[in-house]
């Protein structure tokens, strides 16, 4: 019920956002402030009463996963939103912040939309023993922390690419790098790190090559090369905001497509 | 020309190319490489008891890994060059920084992170290429009140096994209590040493050895599975991780401070 809601908050913020991006006429933007905290407040109550309900934190399964994603998303499009202008004059361009917080809200969309549909079941599944772990808890939580950061490098990077204009393509790279730096950091310390060691302490080996472990791997060095790409002079542009929309269908492959396409230690999420 | 072999093994660009034939690489490992394990760490499996002494087996993910890193020129030399570029540069960097009296300034320990992160990185390569060439684990199937030996000083004694289940019937958890057990030096006799409760997550540590609930078996009367590991690479990859951890704080504080 809870995450329902937060859906059609989802749904009424992109629709409303849709329109605004054409009006001519002054636009605000407070409205989808409260609508962006109110989202992922309500999924955040979910997460809270799943846990209460399993006595254990609720990220052990791909509906509870998209669950937390989708939180972490809408609680950061609510501060980047709390960073931009409220108001648009008439007459004015959307500034790229309105086009950044429109694609992370349609992400959003898509991961409650796959949570809402009968793919992916909700219920409530006490964790087996393997996932009965405060490793486990810290890296599914900062995975998707660094995960909703990436989501946020994604849209600026795509502002980036379609933008003509040189403002805009600046202010859109500034997004991006900040975003995937912070990102990194989480998922670098979420994924690998605390992966790494919640899969010590299940199977006795730091690295096993399942192939979410590969996929994540692979995440990571795709990231590590957009980092490494801005120390070289005339690699910044075009090339870097690629890399960084490669990083985020990397990320999401190894979220939801290793689980479908492959089988491994991961199988739950 | 060792000035020009500095510039090559230093350089970002070769870092770049170096990062992309990894992704290519890792790639090609995430379609066709060994992958896919069991799915749930406990799934019941046939009794494999053996009372010798634990070690020298290669389990199913180290056959993997071996067909992974056994055929490679692929992967060897690439690695190699990868651990050689990131050395090379974090000691430029390093120099640099020194000579330029960077470090000195206030808070200009901070710059110190990339070096740690790439220093751990290195500690990774070099935890994997010891537990890989290093490793010794063996699994077994005791049933309480067996015995088997670790070593040629420690032994271990199943005293009982259980698993415990939610309400639903679900596995909630599967528990082996253990004692310790050291040969004295007469025949037959031992003392306890220490006792402890296995479960998955929680392993038994018995200094560089640690013992994991690893599966179950019930095929005529229950049986637990423990492994034992033993894994020289574990306090470089430690170590590692620690680096890592403080290296990538370093780097994310010095951008704060930065973007302040």
């Amino acid at each position: 019920m809870l995450a329902t809601t937060a859906f059609v908050i989802t749904v009424i913020l992109m629709v409303d956002q849709i329109i605004k991006l054409f009006r001519k006429s002054e636009v605000s933007y407070e409205v989808e402030q409260v609508l962006f905290l109110l989202g992922g407040l309500l999924l955040l109550l979910d997460f809270g009463y799943r846990s209460y309900l399993l006595r254990f934190p609720a990220v052990t399964n791909t509906y509870e996963a998209l669950v937390i994603f989708a939180a972490a998303v809408l609680l950061l499009l609510y501060l980047l939103s709390r960073k931009v202008p409220s108001h648009r004059e008439a007459g004015q361009q959307p500034e790229p912040h309105t086009y950044i917080l429109f694609v992370g809200t349609v992400v959003v969309f898509l991961l409650l939309a796959l949570a809402s549909s009968p793919l992916i079941p909700d219920d409530l599944v006490p964790p087996v023993p393997a996932l009965q772990s405060h490793w486990l808890v810290m890296h599914v939580l900062l995975s998707f922390a660094g995960e909703a950061f990436f989501v946020i490098a994604f849209a600026s990077a795509l502002v980036f690419l379609f933008s003509s204009q040189e403002e805009k393509r600046r202010q859109a790279d500034r997004i991006t790098y900040l975003s995937v730096t912070v990102g990194y950091f989480l998922f670098t310390v979420g994924a690998l790190v605390f992966g790494m060691i919640w899969a010590e302490q299940a199977w006795g080996s730091y690295w096993s090559w399942d192939p979410k472990e590969t996929w994540a791997l692979v995440t990571w060095l795709t990231y590590t090369l957009y980092l490494h790409l801005r120390f070289i002079r005339g690699a910044r542009g075009n090339l870097t905001a690629l890399v960084a929309v490669i990083g985020f269908i990397l990320t999401m492959f190894t979220f939801l497509g290793v689980n479908y396409l492959m089988s491994g230690l991961h199988s739950y999420v | 020309m060792l000035r020009s072999l500095y510039a090559f093994f230093s350089s970002m660009k070769l870092a770049i190319v170096l990062i992309v034939y990894l992704i290519g690489l890792m790639v090609v490992v995430g379609i066709w490489g060994p992958g896919a394990l069991s799915p749930d760490a406990l799934s019941p499996r046939a009794a494999e008891f053996s009372s010798s002494e634990l070690g020298g087996s290669v389990s199913g993910s180290d056959a993997g890994r071996i067909s992974i890193f056994g055929s490679l020129i692929l992967v060897v030399f690439p690695v190699m060059l990868f651990a050689l570029n990131l050395g090379v540069c974090a000691v430029s960097r390093i120099v640099k920084r020194i000579k330029a009296g960077s470090y000195f300034r206030r808070v200009g320990w901070l710059l110190t992170g990339p070096d740690l992160v790439h220093l751990s990185i290195l500690l990774f390569l070099l935890g994997g290429l010891l537990s890989h060439y290093g490793r010794v684990d063996g699994e077994v199937s005791l049933q309480p009140g067996e015995v088997v030996a670790l070593n040629s000083v420690y032994m271990i004694r199943l005293e009982d096994f259980q698993i415990e289940y939610y309400e639903s019937g679900q596995t909630k958890q599967y528990i082996s209590s253990i004692q310790v057990l050291r040969r004295s030096s007469e025949e037959q006799q031992s003392e306890i040493i220490d006792q402890a409760d296995i479960t998955v997550n929680n392993p038994y540590s018995l200094g560089r050895l640690k013992i994991y609930q690893r599966s179950f078996s019930t095929t005529g009367e229950l049986a637990s599975g423990l492994q034992a590991v033993y894994d020289p690479g574990y306090p470089a990859i430690m170590a590692g991780i620690v680096f890592f951890l403080i290296g990538l704080c370093f780097i994310l504080a010095h951008k704060i401070r930065t973007h302040a």
